[in-house]
């Protein structure tokens, strides 16, 4: 599920765990839920069965505040923005320096990018 | 040509033997996934980087083989060898009980099976995976039809057009969930798109070596005559078929080699120094390969039958 922001959520009353998604997934970036599920956050519930990811933080995204790692790294090591608002701080770093993203080839306009690596 | 159908009596002891153990199968099957449900998937061996388990691969084999044992049946009504015709109902049934089972393993292996009825509403045509659904409910129904032209005497008629239906279907089948694998271009141990056709020869393989085995044991429990000539044609196929899946997978592997890029997974399959290696090697090649191959067409055991049975389990 592909928000308008171009944030990828997992619609976990669709999802039946089948892990089509993982095997797909060219960036180990998603885990299937083994374990029974306690103390669930009311602003992210998760599912046991179902196949989850990073949610770059949405809860505090639509608060207008920054995801959690980037709150927490204190420095401009990981920037968050719109990568398409020309006054953005991503927008103008990556104006700057040089980026890529992983496995360019495959041209999935990944919205995350790295540099010096 | 008449062909006459007798029915078996269910009723002798080895028959409720059969039925008790199966049901005992069943039980411990449904207790396993009792077990995985309870303790979660971690429990089948998979992880975040093995993502589908021990469970698919059987589920997969199941379903692979399914296909596969609709062959004598196509023979007969599609390339109209009437030697097979005695035995299409048979492969018919085989294949549709193949199917149930490898989808039964499938669906149980799912993270929520409870849903799955949201697989078949919400759909997303894009996706190989979600083509496979269709395709093997298909499946189901044009056999079905098929099993029903067959057994019922005044549609016989229409025997050879529902078969040519279901041959149709079940190449198009197995080249779904080969490709469900040809194009996953994350993994590379499968991005390949002869994984198609590999798969389709592998159908006609696996399918043959169920159809084989199930043919002798239900002839030797029942205690009628089954004659070499047609065991023994089945059995020349069936190296045939090995012999075929060798060559794929002979073509799969060197074709990857060729692509620098592969280097790495295919050192890691065929040159390692663990377990995979020794599975690849040994168990696919020798044991699922040129044991096979040996005990059909060494000139010592032509016309063997525990040989053939031996054959057809190691595939």
């Amino acid at each position: 599920m592909k928000r308008e922001d171009g944030i990828v959520l997992v619609d976990r009353h669709l999802c039946i765990g089948c892990r089509y998604c993982m095997m797909a997934c060219p960036y180990d970036a998603r885990s299937f839920v083994h374990e029974d599920l306690t103390d669930q956050k009311e602003h992210m519930p998760r599912g046991k069965g179902t196949v989850e990811s990073c949610t770059l933080c949405v809860h505090k995204v639509d608060n207008g505040e920054s995801p959690a790692c980037v709150a927490s790294v204190n420095s401009d090591a990981v920037i968050f923005g719109d990568l398409y608002d020309a006054n953005s701080k991503i927008n103008q770093t990556l104006k700057k320096i040089q980026s890529t993203q992983i496995r360019a080839d495959l041209n999935l306009n990944t919205g995350v990018r790295y540099s010096g690596i | 040509m008449n062909i006459r159908y007798e029915q078996t009596q269910g009723r002798s002891l080895g028959f409720y033997a059969l039925i008790a153990g199966l049901g005992v199968l069943i039980l411990a099957s449904l207790g396993a996934v009792y077990y995985m449900e309870h303790h979660g998937h971690y429990v089948t061996g998979m992880n975040n980087r093995i993502v589908w388990g021990m469970p698919h691969v059987f589920a997969l084999f199941l379903i692979v083989a399914a296909s596969g044992a609709l062959n004598v049946a196509s023979i007969a009504s599609v390339f109209n060898k009437k030697m097979y015709k005695p035995l299409s109902r048979l492969s018919g049934l085989v294949s549709l009980a193949l199917l149930a089972g490898g989808l039964m393993v499938l669906v149980l292996d799912l993270g929520r099976p409870d849903r799955l009825i949201v697989a078949m509403t919400e759909y997303n045509f894009k996706s190989i995976f979600a083509w496979n659904i269709i395709l093997y409910n298909g499946f189901f129904v044009i056999v079905a039809v098929y099993l029903w032209m067959m057994f019922e005497r005044r549609m016989n008629k229409f025997t050879s057009k529902a078969g040519l239906a279901a041959f149709s279907w079940r190449l198009i089948l197995t080249t779904g969930t080969g490709s469900i694998f040809g194009f996953l271009v994350a993994r590379q141990a499968y991005d390949a798109v002869i994984m198609a056709p590999m798969f389709i020869i592998m159908s006609f393989a696996f399918g043959l070596a169920f159809f084989i085995l199930i043919l002798m044991a239900s002839y030797k429990w029942t205690e009628r005559p089954l004659g070499d000539a047609v065991v023994n044609r089945l059995g020349n196929l069936l190296g045939v078929f090995v012999a075929a899946v060798m060559y794929f997978v002979a073509v799969k592997h060197l074709g990857n080699l060729y692509l620098a890029e592969n280097a790495g997974v295919e050192n890691f399959i065929l040159f390692g120094d663990h377990i995979y290696t020794n599975l690849f090697w040994y168990g696919q090649i020798i044991l699922g390969g040129l044991i096979p191959m040996a005990l059909i067409y060494h000139p010592a055991l032509k016309g063997n039958r525990p040989a053939l049975g031996l054959a057809s389990y190691l595939c």
